[in-house]
Parts: C-alpha cells; sequence; structure tokens
C-alpha cells in the first residue's frame, strides 16, 4: 500500500523528464524509483516485522504443514475445546484483512473482538496482546500491510456445540482484562523489557499456564506447566521451582534455550517449542534475549509436576 | 465344534505362515525397538551435552570423542525406526512412517551435519566448532518439531 503510494508520487514527478528521454531512460527511472520505495518501505516495516517475530504471528496463522501461503491461516490447532482453523490474516480484501482499518486492527488484538462486533475465542492470544503498546501496535499493523494478499477463504472452526461467540462475550466478562502493560517500579529495564516481551509479545503463559475447565489461565498457577497444551503437548514448568521447574538453569543454559532451543541435558526442544525458538525467539535482538531471560528467571516457584501422558491415561 | 477349531487352527497357520513369509513375524517387538531407540537417543544427548560443554570451554580435544560418537550413532537414524515400532511409552510420532521421505531427509542432514562436526572437532578450529555445533542442533530440533511428540 504505502510502497504503490510511494512509487506513485515518484512517477508523476518525474514523468516529464521521462517522455523527453529515451525508453531505456524510463525503464532506468523506473528501476531506481522502485528501489528507493522498496528501500523505504523495507525501513518502515523492519520494525513491526521484529515484533511480528517475536510475537509468533506467523507459526499459527500460516499452515506450515500443508505448505500453505504465509498468513493466509488454515492452520489446524487441537485443543481440549476442539480444533480451531486460524484465520486469513493477509491484506488481501475478500478474504484477509485488507478492508480492516488500523482501528479494527488495534480492537481485535486489544479487545478480542472484530470489525463486525464478534467477540474472538481465547485460541487467539488477544489476551496478551492486549498488554502491547500503542506503538508497537502501530508498527505491527504496517508490517502486516505489507505481506502479499493471498485469496484464501478461511475455515470454519471444528469446536464444541456449546462454544459460541456469544459464550465467548460471556468469557470475556469474567476473564479478560484489557490494558496495556505497565513497567513495574523497582525492578530493572532488562526485567521489565522482559516481562513486556514474555507476557505480551511472546504471550509465553498462553502455553505454559495451565487452564481452568472454561479455559482461562489460573492466575496462581502462572508458568507451572500443563499436560494439556495445544495439539495435545505436555508443557512444562518454567517456573523457579528447582525440581520441578527450571530454577536450576543458570542464565547462560535459558539463553542457549533461547536462542537454538537446546536444553541443558543435551537434549533439543521439539513441536511447538522448536517453533517458536525457530520463527520468533532465536531472532530476538541479544539484548531482548537476555531481557527475556531475566525475566523468565525470576519467576516465583511453583511445584507443579507435569504429569506424562501415559501418567495420565493409568490414572483414569 | 471340533472341525470348527480344526479350520481355525488351519487359518491361524496359513495367517502366520503369510505373515511369516513377509518378514513381520521376525520382526523385533515393538517394545524392544522402542527402548533401543531411546538408549540411542540417550546417547546421542549425552554426546550433545559432552560436546556443548567443550565447546564453551574451547577445549577441541575435549569435543573430538563425543563428535565421533555423534557420527557413528547418527549414520542410520532411520533404522531405529522400524513400520510398527511403536507403543505408549514411544515419542515418535505416527508422521515418522506417514512422512517417510521428509524424516528420511532430516535423518539424512542429521548424519551430514554430525560428519561435518566431528570434522570441525578434529581440526582444531573453535570457530568452526562452535558453527558446526550450532548446525547440529538445528538438526536435531528439526527432527524434534515434525517428528517427536511431547509426552
Amino acid at each position: 500500500m504505502t510502497s504503490n503510494r510511494l512509487l506513485g508520487k515518484f512517477i508523476v514527478t518525474q514523468s516529464p523528464l521521462s517522455h523527453r528521454g529515451h525508453p531505456l531512460g524510463i525503464a532506468i527511472a523506473f528501476c531506481i524509483g522502485l528501489g528507493m520505495a522498496g528501500a523505504r518501505a523495507d525501513e518502515q516495516v523492519q520494525p513491526g516485522k521484529y515484533l511480528f517475530q517475536a510475537a509468533g504471528c506467523l507459526a499459527c496463522h500460516t499452515d506450515s504443514k500443508h505448505q500453505g501461503a504465509m498468513l493466509a491461516g488454515g492452520r489446524a490447532l487441537a485443543t481440549p475445546f476442539g480444533t480451531f482453523y486460524t484465520p486469513n490474516i493477509t491484506p488481501d480484501l475478500t478474504y484477509g484483512i485488507g478492508q480492516w482499518s488500523e482501528e479494527d486492527f488495534v480492537r481485535a488484538l486489544t479487545e478480542g473482538v472484530s470489525p463486525k462486533g464478534a467477540h474472538y475465542y481465547p485460541v487467539f492470544p488477544y489476551t496478551s496482546y492486549t498488554r502491547m503498546s500503542r506503538a508497537d501496535l502501530h508498527a505491527l499493523w504496517i508490517y502486516l500491510r505489507s505481506v502479499p494478499p493471498v485469496a484464501q477463504p478461511n475455515k470454519a472452526h471444528d469446536t464444541s456445540w456449546y462454544l459460541t461467540r456469544i459464550g465467548n462475550w460471556a468469557w470475556q466478562r469474567l476473564f479478560f482484562k484489557p490494558g496495556s502493560w505497565e513497567p513495574q517500579a523497582g525492578e530493572s529495564d532488562a526485567w521489565n523489557r522482559g516481562a513486556y516481551l514474555a507476557n505480551a509479545l511472546a504471550h509465553c503463559g498462553e502455553c505454559h499456564t495451565p487452564r481452568n475447565a472454561l479455559g482461562a489461565p489460573k492466575v496462581e498457577m502462572a508458568y507451572a506447566g500443563t499436560s494439556e497444551g495445544p495439539e495435545g503437548a505436555r508443557v512444562p514448568n518454567i517456573t523457579s521451582d528447582p525440581d520441578t521447574g527450571i530454577g536450576r538453569w543458570t542464565q547462560d543454559e535459558l539463553l542457549d534455550f533461547l536462542k537454538e532451543g537446546a536444553l541443558p541435558d543435551g537434549d533439543y526442544t521439539g513441536g511447538l517449542m522448536a517453533e517458536v525458538v525457530d520463527n520468533g525467539l532465536k531472532r530476538l535482538s541479544a539484548e531482548d534475549a537476555a531481557a527475556l531471560a531475566t525475566y523468565i528467571a525470576s519467576l516465583p516457584p511453583i511445584h507443579h509436576e507435569v504429569a506424562h501422558h501415559h501418567e495420565v491415561a493409568e490414572k483414569h | 465344534m471340533k472341525k470348527a477349531s480344526s479350520l481355525s487352527a488351519s487359518f491361524v497357520l496359513t495367517a502366520v505362515f503369510l505373515l511369516g513369509g513377509s518378514g513381520i513375524v521376525r520382526a523385533i517387538p515393538p517394545a524392544e525397538s522402542v527402548k533401543y531407540r531411546q538408549d540411542v537417543m540417550d546417547d546421542l544427548k549425552d554426546a550433545m551435552k559432552a560436546l556443548k560443554h567443550a565447546t564453551k570451554a574451547g577445549d577441541g580435544q575435549g569435543a573430538a570423542a563425543p563428535a565421533a560418537k555423534l557420527q557413528r550413532l547418527t549414520k542410520d537414524l532411520t533404522k531405529l525406526f522400524p513400520p510398527g515400532s511403536t507403543n505408549a511409552d514411544s515419542e515418535a510420532k505416527p508422521e515418522v512412517w506417514s512422512r517417510w521421505a521428509d524424516f528420511e531427509q532430516v535423518a539424512n542432514d542429521a548424519r551430514v551435519k554430525a560428519e561435518a562436526l566431528a570434522k570441525a572437532a578434529s581440526s582444531g578450529d573453535s570457530a568452526a566448532l562452535q558453527d558446526a555445533m550450532r548446525d547440529m542442533g538445528s538438526a536435531c530440533k528439526a527432527c524434534h518439531k515434525d517428528f517427536r511428540s511431547d509426552k
């Protein structure tokens, strides 16, 4: 959008010159115009691209398992509440979010409400994105406008009959607190940056915090892990509890994990966490990775042994 | 009654003969394959841990032995996954067998990266060793991403 407008201006101002010139001159002028607009546009989308990676939008909104187009949606997310299919968030006018305004986008991410007023299922982590700053939301919006539009229709969710959009409205009244992240006085800049990254962008708690029967995070169990993660994954306790959490990890080991998915015992992470590392965490700047590690290491210890699946099966 | 049982017995015998002929009966029981595979994976994990420590300490000599072990153990990773080698204890996803060609590709990539790692470890070039370690870790993670479940 932005690059087209820039390019248009350039061509209009240059056109009298080009008419007098050689066709090659026109071509050269056109190429320079394209290059300039491209560089300019690239500069504008970079901050948003970084946030986009940290926020992990790509993994859920792209059906990479079936070579789906970038951000065209359709990825299946199996949860205890049914299977959700993520929507197309490319700027396609018919099937994507091409007709949205920036206000629509901000409302979706911070209030969990679509432009038509429908309330989103909390599988979409607006519950975390609501903590994003207005400046970051703007940058993210600029980046999302720059990706290629894809004409791919959305797929209906395959969920239990009792899950409805009206239910989502009630759920939001019960469990959702909108509002951006406020830095904590008395904590270091690194800690506060890490807290913002973890709680607003990377939405770590969406998977690492267990949920109640209504799918709301159990606040008192923040980051203590669950055996009922997305796609049936066993999500580990990442609080500082030394026995059931990661309290024995060094800062160095935490950084190795965020940057490479390497675990202290020589193992390497897999499943969804490997996607989170590959698409987002390993692209964090050194400062941001260190900030995130600082915050995660400070999570209050919660003694919570996350059951392995065969143990859960034996209990029932 | 007697006739029925002898009929079913011959049925079973025929089935055993057919299965035996196709090699299924002679295959290693899944529990044994799974246990063996898990032991190899544990050895790989230990080798990676030793390598990580050696790499961080800039100890090229200390890296040589675990790197050689890693190379040996990754030569034929797909052989650790015979068809049907799964049980409640196994973390191998069904995708290992349903997307066998993709699985072969990531397993082969691990072999290639382990060879490069062994070479880097014996070269004494610590920068090359660090790069090779990162590549090896990516290969482990790439396979775990698609083919290992978090149980």
